[in-house]
């Protein structure tokens, strides 16, 4: 324990370090002492100004609020998918293994074509309808996986894939039909983005992400008991179902929340949870925060480089996930030859 | 006390101050997307075009000094591809843009996203939408563009000159019998352009008989079974490449062999960068395309 104290002191000095960095690199040249300034005056207001309007609004207003978004989706990312890793018992779990993501893009694809709008809770147009896909897949994946009142994870897996596949085909066929203008939007959406949030979705998805992380974090020791056998667990008194559909729910629902507001970013979370445990070990009391902080710190650091490598323009941030997280991912797996996913 | 009598006293010099600045030089506009748009400085001295087709009309009204930053697409004038380049295709660098402090950012409604004027304007920056879609679209938008950046004589006489050269196209192609014609902008898979569009817009005027429906989609992806059925008079192709005029390769025009536009040598590949731009070099492709329609009428020899 005393060694995951110090652990998790590291993680959280590796994300402040991200942060900062990530805060002072970009198309406009703001160097780090400066950038700091700015932040910590906006924080506590002690530094006199010694920077332009629009390195403030630079620095306040598009870099802060997009590395907020970057912390929120890839922690809500990771923590999913290592708690989809756990219930599905399947390496390959991520995310949007059970629809989520198709579903979603669905609901946005709706959204631009119809010029849909609306404001509900404070999501407001199209991560708003990103969110209802989001909600009503994960209902039917869960009507067509439930057997009176239990859950067989390998036919919900299943059904997940199916609904998945379904609904890829209904944006494909929405692609094909709409006009030009909407089009756009559409690819825009799909290609996964952060840099579009609105700073009151963004407060919206942090309120839901972190109720969703606690509340899986709350179930920690039960995952480890399921982890073993869902028989062993109901033999040492854990209300198997119950548990499992609760944490369907949570972290379907945390998935549905960054999907809406970022579209759709592959690799965070199949890759970071197997990272956590490689490093951590399986105990999901460590491997939920750490899973948490890694995924927040990873995605942070992917969309700085994604928008400094080629600038002035900028790389969709799943291209650099995939490229710089998978030969790492080799080289821990080769490092560690005993891993076991769970 | 006399602290705040100082402050005061500042305060209301400095309010005064910044009113008689705003009505020295603020402006209102109602832009092409009905949104209303105040120029805090008019003239404007810092502007940024987000569209090809503006780059090209601010450039045609003398304004290369005035041009700060541009698209990675903007090929035209040569002169364009020196200027800060601050976003590409949908994608906008909005720390740039915000770097470089311009006054007026001017967007086009087909080729932005319209949640980023939005955002833009949070920014505090002054976004004017321009929405062309026809022949008819591009004279006002080079009019509206050049009341917005204080170039109104200069702009008024070149939307007068695309309306004589449009114009001189309908009058030699006066009561000309109409030749179909199906435009391919995509060649794997065939994609056409339906007559509601700019595209559309120019084969109307050059005489041509769009064979897509006018209800169906923009760009509807086509099976070549309906163009064997359809049988079009001419195939004009939109060159893909950015820089270099380049056709279809032998493969794919290998495919309409048998169609009677193949055989009577009626397949042509038209400059994409003219052709598709909203701009006022969009007669250019007007006439190229009249005179490979009708090269008796339009006096294709001279």
């Amino acid at each position: 324990m005393k060694n995951w104290i110090l652990n998790l002191t590291i993680l959280l000095v590796l994300l402040f370090l991200v942060v900062i960095i990530s805060a002072s690199v970009g198309s406009a040249d703001i160097n780090i002492f400066t950038a700091s300034k700015i932040i910590l005056n906006h924080i506590f207001g002690f530094f006199s100004k010694s920077w332009s309007d629009s390195d403030a609004l630079i620095i306040l207003s598009i870099r802060i609020p997009r590395i907020i978004l970057a912390l929120i989706v890839g922690g809500a990312l990771s923590c999913a998918g290592a708690v989809f890793q756990a219930l599905l018992k399947n390496p390959l779990a991520d995310p949007y293994v059970l629809g989520v993501s198709s579903g979603s893009a669905v609901g946005a694809c709706i959204a631009i074509i119809f010029g849909l709008s609306g404001t509900l809770l404070g999501l407001a147009g199209i991560p708003l309808f990103a969110f209802i896909g989001a909600m009503i897949t994960i209902t039917l994946v869960y009507m067509i996986a439930r057997d009176g009142m239990k859950i067989n994870v390998y036919t919900m897996l299943l059904a997940g894939v199916i609904c998945g596949t379904f609904f890829s085909a209904v944006i494909m066929f929405f692609i094909s039909i709409s006009a030009s203008d909407k089009l756009r939007g559409i690819m825009f959406w799909l290609m996964g983005d952060l840099s579009s949030g609105e700073p009151s979705s963004i407060a919206v998805a942090m309120v839901v992400i972190s109720i969703g992380i606690a509340g899986m974090y709350l179930f920690a020791s039960e995952i480890n008991l399921m982890t073993f056998g869902e028989e062993s667990a109901v033999s040492l008194g854990v209300n198997v179902e119950r548990v499992k559909i609760i944490l369907f729910v949570l972290a379907s629902l945390i998935t549905a929340t960054a999907v809406s507001i970022s579209g759709l970013i592959g690799f965070v979370g199949l890759i970071i949870p197997h990272i956590a445990r490689m490093l951590y070990g399986p105990d999901h009391k460590v491997l939920i925060p750490s899973s948490v902080l890694l995924g927040s710190a990873f995605l942070v650091l992917a969309d700085t480089i994604a928008r400094v490598i080629i600038a002035p323009y900028e790389l969709p941030v799943g291209v650099v996930t995939a490229f710089c997280g998978a030969p790492f991912f080799v080289y821990l797996l080769k490092r560690k030859k005993s891993y076991g996913y769970i | 006390m006399n602290s705040i009598k100082v402050t005061a006293a500042l305060l209301l010099i400095v309010i005064f101050l910044s009113f008689s600045l705003i009505d020295a030089s603020a402006k209102d506009f109602t832009d092409e997307m009905n949104r209303s748009v105040v120029l805090k400085k008019f003239p404007p001295k810092r502007i940024v075009s987000l569209s090809p087709s503006v780059t090209e009309i601010l450039f045609e009204l003398g304004l290369d000094h005035e041009i700060v930053g541009v698209t990675r697409e903007c090929n035209f004038p040569p002169a364009a591809k020196e200027k800060a380049k601050v976003s590409k295709y949908t994608s906008i660098n909005m720390e740039l843009l915000v770097s470089i402090k311009p006054d007026l950012i001017i967007v086009s409604a087909e080729g932005n996203l319209k949640e980023q004027f939005t955002k833009m304007e949070r920014l505090g920056l002054t976004v004017y939408a321009v929405h062309t879609k026809s022949l008819d679209d591009i004279q006002r938008t080079i009019v509206n563009i050049g009341s917005v950046v204080g170039k109104d004589i200069e702009a008024k006489a070149l939307a007068a000159k695309v309306k004589a050269k449009i114009n001189a196209v309908r009058e030699r192609l006066k009561g000309v019998k109409k030749k179909s014609v199906f435009c391919a902008v995509g060649f794997n898979p065939i994609v056409g352009v339906g007559p509601n569009t700019l595209i559309g817009d120019v084969i109307r005027v050059s005489g041509g008989e769009n064979i897509l429906a006018a209800d169906g989609p923009d760009y509807p992806m086509i099976n070549i079974e309906e163009l064997y059925v359809k049988d079009p008079d001419v195939l004009l192709i939109s060159s893909m490449g950015s820089e270099v005029v380049s056709g279809p390769d032998d493969s794919f025009l290998s495919k309409f062999a048998d169609l009677t536009a193949a055989k009577t040598g009626n397949i042509f590949v038209i400059d994409s960068n003219i052709l598709c731009r909203p701009s006022y070099r969009i007669t250019d492709a007007l006439t190229d395309i009249a005179k490979k329609l009708y090269p008796d009428r339009m006096g294709a020899k001279d």
